[in-house]
């Protein structure tokens, strides 16, 4: 009989010991809620603006820092942020920013032109290893600072004559250096904080930022709380007490907390409901700076199909052959437009050059003559590789079957994992391999320095002297209608030779409550956390119903 | 008695023996027979692999035929067209292909359906269905048989050997068990991409082949497991002791005496491995090894209804047929289980 | 006593060994796959990549790695996150793990009543209605795959008839579908398992013995039989409670837990060498410590089985 009791007083202590846990794991997560709840696709990689790259990451520290300017988010021109003016002077080459004054961190300390310096500077150094460096490689020996060839700062373009006087000196013209300035990686950071904890100044309790809001509390892969910050020099003008950001990665999942009332704002819904969202007066896709694409390997290992794909007609009949209006209306069906060009639309005073519309018979004598002339007597088998994901899939598998319906050519679908997609796509092991770029700036040159000799994200074996020198000669350019038109030169160039299969403009895909004021549909999918504000009345009302 | 010689006992022995044998495998049939829903589900299982094998034969549309004006479309009734074409089985060789052929002598370019509705690019689901079940039996087969015989051999020598032998050889299947599988698969991906020509001219190992075993190497862990437990409970029993005494070599209590203990066990565990063999194809398919598109499975068709269920809308037969093809098969498949293990455990005989 | 001392002595030894096998083998399988953790959309420049590189050691010669590696770990450090870049992988993990543990207990109490109560109960009524019923159910728990279950549920109790949160992590309420769509699984294994266990124990002598007794049936069934009858459901128990206290990806993201399932797929997808190290690491520990639990339960349960 002990043995008995033994044996279920061990049952009982383990069953005590999970509920124990449970409990013990639960407690201390009840909360209330914020003005303002919005998911935003995944943790951040850091808090820290220096060594980031991505979405978002920019959506939290638009919040928590602020840069010389900030894009306005009806028109993304540079308005004051920082910096209250700015000069250019004659040669495009010096900008003279003046710093506010008066102006403090959140933890009091006064503001001053000497911390853009030191963070500019700390973003230049080898051992931050800022993964956006090469933003300041426009400035003079920024390049060579970074690299580790120059020692001395003081050499760098880059002055803080007085606390209120911030001068850059730029290696050439840059004519899109000021939308530079309102980009995350450029934000300064507090010197005292940052040397204090070089490895947690960033945690809540230790964060001093100088943007619209404070760090209240951050959990891995649970929430990040923000609060006003009562130092912030416009503090009139924000209006949100408290923000909860939760990184939801499922799309799903967001919508499920969005249909029942538990966040306001989420920045992507499901694949699959989009055609029933599109009623819905609170999903209203717009255009944005993004274009998907295929690239085609010029630099094949395999040598027919490196003759094969390196005529330019058969890159011009795979593109002839293509119907993106189909791939917008049935398979992403949200708002996208088919694209012709590299550039999206939307940069003003920018023409985009195009690609001819889809032409099947055309596309079928090209792809005969190609053939006959490269002594093939039928096309080789290609593979489209993509990263693993549905939507992916969805696209890979309809360009197959209008490439065998209109040309007869086999294509096979290859899908790896993130990690080795990339390391195909860098390493040119593929056939076609979809891509896809985001603008960072309102500018062509962000989708068209891609494409020159060395580029770090060309990936596609693609090299003309001819293009490098039009994006280069167009990017020295002040005159702003004569830059353009150079780009537009450019883009014509690209498309001509055709190493890019563009298939569709990307568009938003947010949701966003009506009570949501101050969101602004725009080109960049910006929407400063600074300018949103909740209409209670209207929440109310509508909640009532 | 003093008359016989050792000769002789050991032949009438023999002969007992032999007698014994027979009828102990004519009852399990005769069991078997009797145990009426695993007579049923086995017919059934039978019934589906012909079907899935012959697939090819019947006038069903091409299952990777994307018709994009044709998305979304619930399940109907009866329906009969032409568009049918052979050229939209790229890749169809072989016996398949030949089947192709003959279908295409039979029926020419009638199509039926799609009885089970389309997906989201307008491709019949039922027929995605039927050729997945190719795929996704096959998977399950040989995958389960590789795990099968490895664990077993393996879970049972190191039950029966116990100490040293029993401890390093489990702390073997600690490791096995703590290396990531992802790791191991993407490894195995690369490799296989760089050497690929090697590797079909001198193995004959296609992606498919290194597939099944990728999944075979991940299961059979669990069952040495299970099977090493089973073996470690048994092998102080009387009967194990006896046969020791007797002086039976090791191989011989092993698997004359210890593994056929196990097989009611084993068997349940094999009816349990098969769904979950099937499930993690589809989510190795999802890290780019395995079944590739335009071949469909029964677990890519599964994960295909991710996000089919969701507030604005619901595609049931999105998610209602592959899971009723996998759950029929399972079940079915469990009731062989019990059958079997009903018809070979002598225990059970009296109840 | 001193018999129960020794026995875990040598398997913690085995346990450092074992981790140190693994720890080796998954270095070396992680560094051999192409990509690395400065991979991005976004190409880095050469240059950028270089500086990356050497910011966190990953220029130096493998086998210096791997020592370097090797003795931060060995010195219960287990070093900065890529990914996840302000907080070690310590962090990580241990922000994680309660939270997996919380979701996964609930779902091993699931699992435990339902499973064996449906076992049980089919195992008595055997051949009958009910039992055919459980083992169907069981049989659905098993071939549906979870986010099926997971989406029924959510339309069911979160759309239709709003009494559960959507997702998130908060109080007990947010636990109560995950934990069941994490558990359902298992429930259904167990209940298999437990049924099979009992039918072949109630055919056995003892039973026989204590039913003639004269002992009642509910004495005979819930304590003689039950006893013999978990065995297999207890050698099941090992792996499966080292997996449902890690947690499920697919279950993580459907109910947005930040538990640390989400971090063993992901971080080898990412190749965020360290994170995945750590995530290896702690599994193996898991396990490990699950298999010792239930090699103990063994000898509680059947008298016969020795440790050693």
């Amino acid at each position: 009989m002990r043995r008995d009791r033994n044996r279920n007083l061990f049952g009982v202590a383990l069953l005590g010991l999970l509920f124990a846990g449970a409990g013990l794991a639960l407690s201390g997560a009840g909360h209330d809620r914020a003005d303002l709840t919005f998911t935003n696709g995944t943790e951040p990689q850091s808090l820290d603006p220096a060594v980031v790259s991505g979405v978002p990451e920019g959506r939290i520290l638009r919040g928590l820092f602020e840069g010389l300017t900030t894009p306005d988010p009806r028109t993304l021109e540079p308005r004051p942020g920082m910096a209250e003016s700015w000069e250019v002077s004659e040669d495009g080459r010096t900008y003279t920013f003046h710093i506010r004054k008066g102006m403090s961190w959140s933890d009091g300390s006064p503001f001053t032109s000497a911390d853009f310096l030191w963070s500019w500077k700390r973003f230049l150094k080898p051992e931050t290893a800022a993964k956006y460096a090469q933003l300041l490689w426009y400035v003079e020996n920024g390049k060579a600072y970074f690299e580790g060839r120059l020692k001395d700062f003081r050499k760098v373009g880059i002055k803080a004559p007085d606390p209120y006087t911030f001068v850059v000196r730029l290696e050439r013209p840059a004519a899109f250096f000021l939308a530079l300035t309102s980009f995350y990686p450029l934000f300064p950071v507090h010197r005292a904080s940052v040397e204090a904890h070089p490895r947690s100044w960033h945690r809540p309790g230790r964060l001093v930022c100088n943007g619209p809001f404070v760090l209240a509390e951050r959990r891995i892969r649970d929430r990040i709380r923000l609060l006003r910050n009562e130092r912030y020099w416009d503090r009139e003008h924000v209006r949100l007490e408290s923000i909860d950001i939760l990184p939801v990665e499922d799309s799903g999942t967001a919508l499920n907390l969005y249909m029942t009332g538990m966040v306001d704002w989420i920045t992507d819904v499901p694949n699959h409901v989009v055609r029933d969202l599109m009623s819905r007066p609170d999903f209203n896709p717009v255009l944005y700076f993004g274009t998907y694409f295929y690239r085609i390997n010029l630099k094949n290992k395999d040598p027919v199909k490196r003759r094969f794909l390196g005529d330019r007609r058969v890159r011009l009949a795979l593109s002839l052959a293509m119907d993106r209006a189909e791939i917008c209306e049935r398979v992403t069906r949200s708002g996208q437009k088919p694209a012709f060009g590299i550039v999206p639309p939307g940069v003003p005073g920018y023409e985009p050059a195009r690609l001819p519309g889809p032409d099947p018979a055309r596309a079928r004598a090209l792809m005969r003559e190609a053939l006959s002339e490269l002594g093939m007597d039928s096309p080789p088998t290609l593979t489209i590789l993509y990263n693993t994901s549905e939507a992916h899939k969805d696209i890979a598998e309809v360009l197959q079957s209008q490439w065998r319906k209109v040309l007869g050519l086999n294509v096979r679908l290859e899908n790896q994992e993130w990690g080795t997609y990339l390391d195909s796509q860098k390493t040119l092991s593929y056939d076609l391999c979809r891509a896809a770029w985001i603008g960072d700036y309102l500018d062509p040159n962000t989708f068209l320095d891609l494409w020159m000799a060395g580029s770090g994200n060309n990936n596609t074996g693609y090299e003309d002297p001819a293009f490098d020198a039009l994006v280069e000669k167009a990017n020295a350019t002040l005159d702003r209608k004569r830059r353009m038109a150079l780009l537009h030169e450019a883009e014509a160039k690209v498309l001509h030779d055709l190493p890019i299969l563009p298939i569709y403009t990307y568009a938003t895909r947010y949701m966003v409550r009506p009570w949501v004021k101050g969101f602004h549909p725009n080109a960049l999918n910006l929407h400063p956390l600074k300018d949103l504000w909740i209409d209670e009345e209207l929440r109310r009302r509508m909640r009532a119903r | 008695m003093e008359g016989r010689g050792p000769e002789e006992l050991e032949r009438l022995l023999e002969e007992a023996r032999k007698v014994r044998g027979n009828s102990l495998w004519k009852d399990a049939m005769r069991r078997f027979r009797r145990h009426g829903a695993a007579r049923f589900a086995l017919r059934f299982l039978l019934a589906l692999s012909f079907l899935c094998l012959f697939t090819p034969l019947l006038p069903f549309a091409p299952p990777a035929r994307v018709r994009l004006s044709e998305q979304f479309q619930p399940p109907k009734a009866v329906f009969v067209r032409h568009g049918w074409s052979r050229g939209d089985y790229p890749g169809a060789s072989g016996l398949t292909g030949r089947m192709l052929d003959l279908r295409e002598r039979i029926f020419g370019d009638l199509e039926f359906g799609p009885w089970m509705g389309t997906d989201s690019k307008g491709r019949c689901l039922m027929s995605r269905i039927l050729w997945g079940g190719r795929v996704s039996l096959m998977v399950g087969l040989v995958a389960t048989l590789v795990s099968l015989i490895v664990g077993v051999v393996y879970g049972a020598l190191s039950g029966f050997l116990g100490g040293f032998w029993d401890d390093l050889m489990m702390r073997i299947v600690d490791v096995l068990y703590a290396v990531p599988f992802i790791f191991v698969v993407i490894f195995l991906i690369t490799v296989i991409r760089e050497n690929q020509e090697v590797l079909e001219a001198t193995f004959g190992l296609t992606r498919m082949g290194v597939f099944f075993l990728v999944i075979g190497l991940v299961y059979w862990l669990t069952m040495a497991r299970v099977v090493r437990g089973q073996v470690l409970s048994l092998k102080n029993r009387e009967f194990i002791e006896a046969a020791r005494v007797l002086g039976a070599s090791t191989p011989r209590i092993l698997f004359r005496h210890l593994v056929p203990n196990v097989v009611s066990v084993v068997l349940v565990y094999l009816t349990l491995t098969i769904p979950r063999v099937m499930l993690f194809e589809a989510f190795l398919s999802f890290l780019g090894l395995g079944v590739e598109a335009p071949d469909v499975s029964w677990g890519m068709l599964a994960a295909d209804g991710l996000g089919a269920v969701n507030p604005v809308r619901v595609y049931w037969w999105f998610v209602l047929f592959p899971s009723l093809a996998l759950g029929a098969t399972l079940l079915a498949l469990n009731f062989v289980g019990d059958g079997l293990r009903d018809a070979l455990d002598p225990r059970l005989r009296e109840r | 006593m001193p018999h129960l001392l020794g026995f875990l002595a040598k398997r913690l030894f085995w346990m450092a060994a074992t981790l140190w096998v693994v720890f080796t083998v998954s270095f070396f399988l992680m560094r051999s796959i192409p990509g690395g953790p400065y991979s991005n959309e976004r190409n880095l420049p050469p240059e950028i990549e270089r500086k990356f590189m050497e910011k966190f050691g990953l220029d130096k010669p493998l086998a210096e790695q791997y020592f370097e590696h090797l003795s931060r770990t060995l010195r219960g450090d287990l070093g900065p996150s890529f990914k996840l870049a302000d907080y070690g992988v310590n962090r990580v993990l241990a922000e994680g793990l309660p939270k997996s543990a919380a979701l996964g207990s609930l779902a091993l109490v699931f699992a435990l009543v339902l499973g064996l109560v449906a076992g049980l109960v089919s195992a008595v009524r055997r051949g009958g209605w009910l039992d055919h019923g459980l083992m169907v159910l069981a049989t659905v728990g098993i071939a549906l795959p979870n986010f099926v279950i997971a989406a029924v549920l959510i339309l069911i109790f979160v759309i239709t008839w709003p009494v559960l949160p959507a997702a998130g992590w908060g109080g007990a309420r947010n636990l109560l579908l995950p934990a069941f769509c994490l558990g359902a699984p298992f429930a259904a294994y167990i209940a298999r398992l437990t049924r099979t266990g009992m039918l072949e124990v109630l055919g056995q002598d003892y039973i026989r013995t204590a039913r003639a007794k004269g002992l009642s049936e509910a004495r005979v069934l819930l304590v003689h039989a039950l006893k013999g009858g978990l065995l297999p459901v207890v050698s099941f128990l090992g792996p499966a409670v080292a997996g449902i206290l890690t947690g499920s990806l697919v279950i993580e993201k459907i109910f947005f837990i930040p538990g640390i399932g989400t971090h063993f797929v992901q971080s080898a997808l990412n190749r965020d060498y360290t994170l995945a190290m750590g995530c290896v690491l702690l599994y193996t520990a898991l396990v490990y410590l699950m298999n010792l639990l239930v090699d103990v339960c063994y000898t509680v349960l059947d008298p016969r089985v020795r440790l050693d």
